[in-house]
């Protein structure tokens, strides 16, 4: 071996000790020098019309980095204080988010979901709330579903086909029209998440129906009779298997009706903050009445996150 | 044309500038030159790698060296960390004519980053191996030098900070750096040679914590185009 193969094999040598202890050196402070390379510190996180949680009972709110190759990381949990702003687990509040285990630059899409396990699960399971994609550093966050919910409306139609024609009329509900078209406008649900129709009456809410579409029937129809054929449309009739606390036939006057969207594989609590569609049974009402929903999506939280 | 495609368009240049390149490879000929031949090639002032090989002595210094002397260098390289930003820069630099191992080269820089730019000087010593006696050889580069980082936050980032409390403004840093790495140069010809360099350059920020905790490393991927003065 020549003299030069040697000497180069020894610069060789010498530059990888140098270099194997140089590897992925970061600051514990993100200055103006790394930041102007696209180093991020911290992901700031703010969000509206989020609503508190009750740990125990309605789960809790977890941030979650959405990486390349449908991998994520967890950000942390968090709820909401009495004020609206964001606060730890333990109350204090908290606006950015840090990780150790991983690089915040490459956090492509953020999500906010509503985990039930007080434990940090290892992957977004819950049920979404809020998801946005970074576009030159920010994510707009809103709730992961088409923006034409915005413009959801539609009725319900005061009646209870499955008894029969005109008994108890007034204690079933359905999303169909006179002429037995949907009554109702939705956008598609998604993968995560699908409407569910909940009444509210005599202090109970009940859930009486999960749904994709609305020209198609939901997935329940528990208080329904077997007397007739009910209509493949979202809706039910109050009629029979009261639970605890109900009598039916019930009168659904003064009710409330809702169409919300809920966690598709998440359950954890009767009904989500994420109220699509609203609307009041009056006093009085008569059959066949189409009683209109009011879109309620105005309520819906937002947020925004900046990688900084 | 992006930064990040400099290297690449460095090399390319430089494989167009060096129509003989053939001829300098030692490979070039097996048939020695006559004694014409070789008082022509003299006579013209200039000494091919291919007839550095043939000298007896390491020593000899050719009329037209491509190895000792001045050179000038453009620089185009990739930043390894963050969103990997394209650099250019230029340096000059001086190899020990006696031998053409030792080198020490001044560089500046210029990186457009996704939140602003960095500047950087650099005084580097090039250990360079083989450089007479073949196209292909190594160099170890060890310097320090200066960064100057201009941060500026993306127009997005400044409207929605103030959502925060955080009132955007720009960011300025200046501290040393110190560089080293390795690399290879590939004569091309006589008077260019193209250099694909690694380069570790460690900042030291002006963060709270230990030194340890202030360095920040600017890892750079790059290549010179160098021509012999």
């Amino acid at each position: 071996m020549s003299w030069n193969r040697i000497g180069a094999l020894r610069l060789l040598i010498v530059a990888c000790a140098l270099l194997l202890p140089a590897c992925n050196q970061t600051p514990t402070e993100i200055t103006p020098l790394p930041r102007a390379v696209g180093e991020v510190q911290a992901i700031l996180v703010d969000v509206t019309s989020l609503q508190p949680l009750d740990p125990g009972t309605d789960g809790i709110y977890y941030l979650w980095a959405l990486l390349e190759r449908n991998e994520s990381q967890s950000l942390g949990a968090f709820n909401i204080g009495a004020s609206g702003q964001m606060v730890d687990t333990s109350g204090a509040p908290l606006g950015e988010f840090r990780s150790d285990q991983f690089s915040l630059r490459e956090t492509l899409r953020m999500l906010i979901t509503i985990e039930s396990d007080a434990e940090a699960p290892s992957a977004p399971s819950g049920m979404q709330m809020l998801s946005g994609t970074f576009i030159e550093g920010v994510a707009t966050l809103t709730v992961p579903i088409s923006s034409a919910i915005m413009s959801a409306s539609g009725s319900v139609q005061i009646f209870t086909p499955t008894d029969g024609p005109d008994t108890n009329e007034t204690s079933g509900f359905w999303m169909v029209d006179g002429n037995g078209d949907p009554s109702v406008s939705l956008p598609d649900t998604t993968a995560a998440l699908i409407y569910e129709t909940f009444i509210d009456i005599n202090g109970s809410s009940l859930g009486v129906g999960r749904f994709d579409r609305s020209d198609q029937a939901d997935d329940l129809c528990r208080f329904c009779a077997d007397d007739a054929p009910a209509p493949e449309r979202p809706g039910e009739d109050l009629l029979v298997n009261a639970p605890d606390g109900l009598t039916f036939p019930a009168s659904l006057a003064g009710a409330r009706i809702t169409v919300s969207l809920e966690g598709r594989t998440f359950d954890f609590f009767p009904r989500s903050q994420l109220i699509v569609l609203e609307g009041f049974v009056p006093v009085g009402v008569t059959p066949r009445t189409l009683l209109p929903l009011i879109n309620r999506t105005d309520s819906f939280p937002s947020g925004t996150a900046i990688l900084f | 044309m992006k930064l990040r495609s400099l290297p690449a368009a460095l090399l390319l240049i430089g494989l167009a500038l060096a129509p003989n390149a053939a001829n300098a490879s030692p490979a070039g000929s097996l048939i020695p030159p006559t004694a014409d031949e070789e008082n022509n090639r003299r006579g013209a002032g200039t000494v091919g790698l291919f007839d550095l090989q043939q000298t007896i002595r390491r020593s000899d210094r050719p009329p037209s060296d491509p190895v000792g002397g001045f050179q000038i260098s453009l620089i185009g390289a990739v930043q390894m960390r963050g969103s990997a930003s394209g650099q250019a820069g230029i340096a000059f630099s001086y190899f020990k004519r006696s031998t053409g191992n030792v080198g020490i080269e001044f560089e500046g820089g210029m990186t457009r980053g996704p939140n602003g730019q960095i500047n950087h000087g650099l005084i580097s010593f090039i250990f360079q191996s083989g450089g007479r006696s073949s196209k292909l050889a190594p160099y170890l580069a060890v310097g320090g030098g200066i960064f100057h980082a201009n941060e500026r936050l993306r127009d997005r980032v400044v409207e929605a900070l103030p959502t925060f409390g955080i009132e955007p403004m720009e960011g300025l840093e200046t501290g040393p750096l110190i560089a080293f790495g390795l690399g290879f140069r590939f004569y091309l010809s006589e008077k260019v040679s193209f250099r694909a360099d690694y380069r570790e350059m460690k900042a030291i920020t002006s963060g709270s914590g230990s030194l340890f905790n202030r360095l920040f490393s600017l890892r750079r991927i790059g290549g010179f185009l160098s021509f012999q003065l």
